[in-house]
Formats: C-alpha cells, structure tokens, sequence
C-alpha cells in the first residue's frame, strides 16, 4: 500500500525491492523536499545576515529537531555526519584522546566492519585490548559470556554493539546491555544503523551514550546521518575535525571551540542532505513508527514461514523468531548466494549476496562463504515474499 | 548479459561437472588464490613441459561461474604454450561462457585464469625463463 508513496516503482513496476538492510528507496515527499532546497532556499547556513540564509539555517535546525526528537535527545546532542560509518570512526577518533594502553573496548562478534574496523585499528594504533562478546549457536549474544568478560577485564573503557545484525537480524537487548556496561563504569555506544529504520528509539530510556544511524537507510538520502552523544560527554571530549563554525575564537596561536553541537560540525554541513532527512522523519512520522512496527513483524513472520517450507534452503536466523525481526539470511543448499541472487534478478527481485561486510560473522562464526538476505522495508508485502518464493523454486530447478 | 545467457545449460553443466577436476600430486607449480568480494577460492595444479602446459588440474570452491570458467579453461589451455596463456583475459573467458560478464561478476569468471598466470609467473621467474 504505501509503494505509491515512492516514486522508483512508478518507474520499475516490477521491482521487488528486498534489499533495504543495504539501502532503503526514498518517498516522494523526500525528493521534493531536496529538490525545494536547491530551487527555493540553498544557502549557506549559519553565517549569512539576509534572508535567504535565515531561511536555510532555519530548516537545517528544523531538521535537527525532528532527529532529536525522534530519539528523544536534545537538539545540541544531535551531530550531523555523512553516515553510521563517518559517526563511528569520528567517534572513534574524538575517543582515543580519551584512551590509554591497556584500555578494553568490548565490541561484538555481529559486528559491521564499520563499528569494527574503527576500534581494531584504534586498539592497534594505542595498544588497547580488544575483546568480542560471542554469539551463541542459536544467533544470539551470549550475554553470559558478556558479564564473564566484564567482571574479568581491566579498564574497560568503551562496549559497542549493534542494535541489530544486518545479517542474522537479531535483536540486540540494548537495555541489559547498558546497565552491565554502566555497572562496569564503561560507555555504551550503539550501532543503530540497522535497528533505526524498524523499531521507535529512545535514547535515554534505552540509556545509550552514543547512537549512530544512517539517513539513507531510513527512507532519507546518501551522504546524511547522525552521531548522538550525551551532551556531558560531548561536552567533554574533543572535536573530530575542525575548522569553521565550530570556533567562538581564533587567533595565530590559540583557539577556543565553540557549543554543542556546532563544535562537532566544522565546515559547511550536510545542509540538502539533513532537510532531506528531516522530510524522511516526517513520512515516518506520518505512518507511524508503531504501524511500520507492526507490519514489519507480520511480514517477517510470513516470510519466514513460507521460506521454510522449501526443505533445499537453509537459514541464518536465532531458532526463536521473537528475537530477530526484518532481515532473513539464508542459501539454498549447494548453490551459491551469487548464483542464487543473479537468477532472483532475473524476475527482477532485488536481494543481496556475500558477506555483508560481516566477514567475522559470516566467515568464522556462520562459516560459509556467502548468505543470500532478504531484509524488509514499508513498501515491501505479501505479494513480494510469494514472488520471491516463486523464484527460488525456480532457481532450485535451474540448478537441479 | 541475460541470467539465460549466463546459465545456460553448458555452463549448468560444465559447474556440476565440472572437466579436469582434481591435484596433481608431484608438481610444484600450484597456486591458491580466493576473490575476497564473494568467497570464491581456487587451488590450480600445472605442469609445464617444452614451454607448453602439459597437465592441468583444479580444486574449486565457489559460485557457478567461477567453477564453470575455470572448466571451460581448463579445456583449451592444455597443450597451449605459457607465452599465450599468459596472454589470455576478460574476453577469452567471456568467450568460453558465451556471454558478456557484468561488473561484479568478472572477477569469478577470471578467478582461475588469474590464478594460472599468477602460478606460471612464479614459475618463470623461479627458473629464469624468457
């Protein structure tokens, strides 16, 4: 039902898009909003006295708004970055003047290579210890084995974890997460970019310091997303990149950096980009988090009940299906994930095949070369999981 | 490049039976080489006679095309001279799958040739040979 709300399957009618752990497609209301911007109000923002600029800056904080408001922060603990990888490795960045030798960061082995690669180089570069909260064989953290690593470390300093596995789509339980972690006298940074775009967010309920998303997976554009960070520890650390807009003073050989956020945002911001996902914040809004909720949940289940009726596949998801939502990972045995999608793409269905930048997960903890996954957005229904079971027994055919 | 065009029965035939399957056990001119975008692997097994590749096999691990190719290879090149192995690329293959390879899918089409250069590379300069 909501497909007509977004332009590209005007344009490619048979598009069964199931790739949205990757990217989400953008409703009509979002590329007008940009499309607005360039035509009615681009200018820079912040610095200009006439009008045009008021007007700029005026719906660049706008924007920021709605994202605070849609995680319950305040506004001056909303940074605007390119993405949920800048975020983390700018995070990671601003934190290691914070870090010493022998400090522990606590990731998990569901980890992105984007909230991984930033703290192995980090614990590299400063001789950090850098430990991995297992996943059991039913697909999900092993939480015991967390609070095993926490009371037998030293100087545990950070724990970043996804909200949720961009392949396996399990449900990270934030909230338990973050009280071991705070018990240990550690921060607790969350991996949103996939959890964001499924579930209503409340970072202070959820008792999060740092939270990162990304624009484009949330039904907004590239190149947008957000680094939330709790304003006394933002207040704290050091900014990530300088330059302009972020100083109250320079001068030869001194500088003083100003408020949050804008210590955090040097250079002319993502102004387009975060309008554009200001306008995505709305559409959700307008839905309805709890509606999107709702329908995801229906939709995996009758997805994963009738992917399991086909004996030849086999899946990559906890056993439990209350504990992963809106992503399916799976292969048809003996055929590989490349085959797979490049024929699914013949009936013009959209799913991805590899190792989803995983490689950890996938390669050593899964230990297969490649998954086929699906994973579900708004516009995505029934009819899209019955073409989708249409083609893979075909496939199994083209093979047999 | 159609998915018809890419998995026809030929090259549905030449990936479940895959020709010159297997090692050869007392060569020392072998090669493993794995395309880390996808998870394709191959080990290659040569032997070299007169400049000329007299035996060929391979142990292959991976998707459809990649297993495929390095059959259809594994056809022509025995008997061929090193100098013009090393020649072959992209379109030879191309040629033997009969079809155009989209962007992410050449790197499994050439995953068995690269590993063949890579290994009479080795072996060239290993003995000096122009």
């Amino acid at each position: 039902m909501y497909r007509y709300d977004f332009p590209i399957f005007k344009n490619y009618p048979k598009l069964i898009y199931l790739d949205n752990a990757a990217t989400s497609q953008k409703p009509r209301q979002v590329i007008e909003t940009i499309k607005e911007y360039y035509e009615k109000y681009n200018a820079n923002v912040h610095r200009g006295i006439y009008r045009l600029s008021e007007l700029a800056t005026h719906k660049y904080e706008e924007a920021r708004k709605k994202i605070a408001l849609f995680i319950n922060a305040y506004e001056k603990e909303i940074i605007f970055t390119s993405g949920a990888t800048d975020s983390l490795n700018s995070l990671a960045n601003s934190l290691s003047n914070e870090l010493e030798a022998d400090d522990t960061i606590i990731i998990s082995e569901f980890e992105h290579h984007s909230n991984l690669l930033p703290w192995q180089v980090l614990a590299n570069r400063l001789k950090l210890t850098l430990k991995y909260i297992p996943v059991n064989s039913d697909l999900t953290l092993n939480i015991e084995s967390f609070k095993n690593i926490l009371n037998s470390s030293d100087h545990i300093r950070i724990v970043s974890v996804t909200g949720l596995s961009n392949v396996t789509g399990t449900i990270t339980p934030l909230r338990q997460l973050a009280k071991l972690t705070h018990d240990a006298g550690a921060i607790f940074i969350v991996d949103g970019a996939q959890l964001t775009p499924h579930e209503r967010i409340d970072v202070k309920a959820l008792d999060i310091d740092f939270f990162v998303f990304s624009g484009h997976k949330i039904y907004g554009p590239t190149g947008i997303g957000v680094l939330y960070g709790r304003q006394e520890l933002l207040e704290k650390i050091l900014p990530f990149r300088v330059g302009g807009g972020m100083i109250e003073g320079v001068k030869k050989f001194s500088y003083k950096f100003t408020e949050l956020p804008y210590k955090f945002e040097a250079g002319t911001p993502y102004i387009s980009e975060a309008i554009g996902l200001g306008a995505a914040i709305d559409y959700i809004n307008e839905v309805g988090m709890d509606k999107i909720e709702k329908h995801e949940k229906v939709l995996t289940e009758y997805a994963y009940n009738k992917l399991t009726e086909l004996d030849e596949l086999e899946f990559f998801v906890p056993s439990d299906i209350t504990k992963f939502k809106s992503v399916i990972s799976f292969n048809i045995k003996g055929i590989h994930a490349h085959d797979t999608a490049q024929v699914l793409d013949k009936y013009h269905i959209a799913v991805r095949a590899g190792h989803h930048c995983c490689q950890v997960l996938v390669k050593e903890i899964l230990k297969v070369p490649a998954t086929v996954r699906a994973s579900f957005g708004i516009y995505n229904d029934t009819n899209d999981v019955d073409k989708l079971i249409d083609s893979l027994k075909k496939v199994i055919m083209k093979f047999k | 490049m159609t998915t018809d065009q890419l998995y026809r029965q030929q090259v549905i035939d030449h990936y479940k039976n895959p020709r010159n399957l297997g090692v050869i056990k007392d060569t020392n001119i072998k090669q493993k080489l794995a395309n880390r975008f996808c998870g394709d692997e191959i080990i290659v097994y040569l032997v070299v006679e007169n400049d000329k590749l007299k035996d060929f096999k391979f142990m292959p691990q991976g998707c459809a095309i990649s297993v495929a190719a390095a059959s259809l290879l594994s056809e022509k090149i025995i008997g061929m001279e090193i100098k013009k192995i090393l020649k072959l690329d992209i379109n030879f293959i191309e040629e033997l799958l009969g079809t155009k390879l989209t962007s992410s899918r050449i790197k499994c089409g050439l995953l068995a040739l690269d590993a063949v250069k890579q290994a009479l590379r080795k072996y060239i300069k290993k003995y000096n040979m122009t």
